[in-house]
């Protein structure tokens, strides 16, 4: 790659990386795997950097390739993920006026939740409630119809309720 | 609480971002690295098919060959038999006239010849050998040198072809060479045996077991050792080739040795 298509690369990276990190973490739920996800999708944008043509679609690609790499990562046999029926212990319900606390209990349950949604609809629902992308886009992104987007939205927050109880009862009405 | 309402929550899970394990140059190293390793398996992928193509036709050809001698096997390329022998014939440096008319009875069967007899492994007709019964090569032993420069003077069209061991059963002490040739109605083996003076015929003779429809011829050279000169039909071929030059190539080469 010649001089100017790496100083283009290079502030795309630098303006992205964070966002695309914090995509592949609430798609993995851990941050090295996350890590890992990110430089996966960097990667290939930087060896495809020269062929894609229109550079508008920079953030439609890397979204892509983090996606892809999650569901590829899930079917490995060593990474496969497993469904239990009873979480692991998280923090503890938030005591009255501990807002910090109350932060935190919901985003580990949020997680939670996230970690039992099937890794396609749990796709969905990042890149429609994270990444702001309409239904249109998400299918666009995912390769697949727009009405599998609204049942995977409709199934994934269902899950989501189920497991945050009373913290998600706002969700109903977003599905 | 509506949709935007459920995006905060998202976003409020990855307010805090822990700093990368990776940076820029990273990404470029392992681009760098993929792209390499991407090359490699590019140039090892098309070794492979090469090779793999190289075997699947070198084992046709052995397959194509070891059964020559079957007519269905040769029978697709003998269409283009007369097409283009035209130059080797021409350099036939011996007078046609003189041996047409012992081949008249050979040459009024259609001729049987494969198209193109390097493609069908020239190097290999001979020293695959036994084509009818008990031809294997004894005695005769590596092709040799000085037959094959004196029958290449004597019959230039053998001059462009790989000289082989001489494919019939020789007499122990006998020199002799094979080379493989074709003109325009025949084709297969030109094979010319030194015969030493005190070799004894009756047990070995070189033209006891040949291809049928083969021409042979014999001369004596000066010190009493015999010329045995035998063109055969191969690989499907009802006509062998140059069969009119064999006695004056025997001729010949009885002269010089």
């Amino acid at each position: 790659m010649d001089q100017r298509h790496e100083q283009e690369f290079a502030e795309y990276f630098t303006a992205r990386k964070d966002a695309v990190r914090r995509t592949a973490y609430l798609l993995c739920g851990d941050w090295h795997r996350a890590d890992d996800l990110a430089q996966t999708a960097f990667v290939s944008l930087h060896r495809h950097w020269r062929k894609i043509r229109d550079h508008g679609a920079l953030d439609a690609y890397v979204r892509r390739s983090v996606v892809r790499a999650m569901i590829d990562e899930t079917r490995r046999p060593w990474r496969r993920e497993r469904f239990v029926p009873e979480l692991p212990d998280r923090t503890g319900p938030a005591t009255d006026g501990d807002s910090v606390g109350e932060t935190v209990a919901t985003r580990s349950a949020l997680l939670d939740g996230l970690r039992r949604v099937p890794p396609r609809q749990r796709a969905v629902l990042v890149l429609r409630f994270l990444e702001g992308l309409d239904v249109a886009a998400t299918a666009d992104t995912l390769g697949c119809s727009e009405g599998t987007v609204k049942s995977q939205t409709s199934r994934g927050l269902d899950t989501l309720r189920e497991v945050l109880g009373d913290a998600m009862d706002d969700l109903r009405s977003a599905s | 609480m509506d949709e935007r309402k459920v995006a905060d929550l998202f976003r409020e899970a990855v307010h805090e971002v822990p700093p990368a394990s990776f940076d820029h140059a990273d990404v470029v190293a392992e681009s760098g690295r993929q792209s390499a390793r991407a090359r490699r398996t590019l140039l090892a992928g098309s070794a492979l098919g090469v090779s793999v193509l190289l075997g699947a036709g070198a084992a046709t050809v052995a397959l194509w060959t070891g059964s020559g001698g079957t007519a269905d096997t040769a029978s697709a390329p003998m269409a283009g038999a007369g097409g283009n022998n035209g130059a080797v014939s021409s350099e036939v440096r011996l007078p046609s006239a003189a041996g047409e008319g012992s081949l008249a009875a050979d040459e009024a069967s259609p001729p049987s010849v494969p198209s193109d007899a390097p493609k069908q492994g020239g190097a290999s007709i001979g020293q695959a050998g036994p084509s009818g019964s008990g031809s294997t090569p004894q005695g005769c032993g590596q092709a040799d040198r000085e037959l094959v420069a004196a029958l290449a003077d004597e019959l230039p069209a053998a001059a462009g072809s790989d000289p082989l061991p001489a494919n019939l059963n020789c007499p122990i002490g006998s020199r002799g060479v094979t080379v493989v040739l074709r003109d325009e109605v025949g084709f297969g083996e030109f094979t010319v045996v030194l015969v030493p003076v005190d070799a004894d015929l009756t047990k070995q003779d070189p033209t006891r077991v040949v291809e049928a429809g083969s021409v042979t011829a014999t001369a004596r050279t000066a010190d009493g050792s015999q010329v045995i000169v035998v063109s055969q039909p191969k690989l499907g071929a009802t006509v062998p080739p140059f069969g009119w030059a064999v006695q004056p190539v025997a001729d010949a080469l009885a002269g010089r040795f």
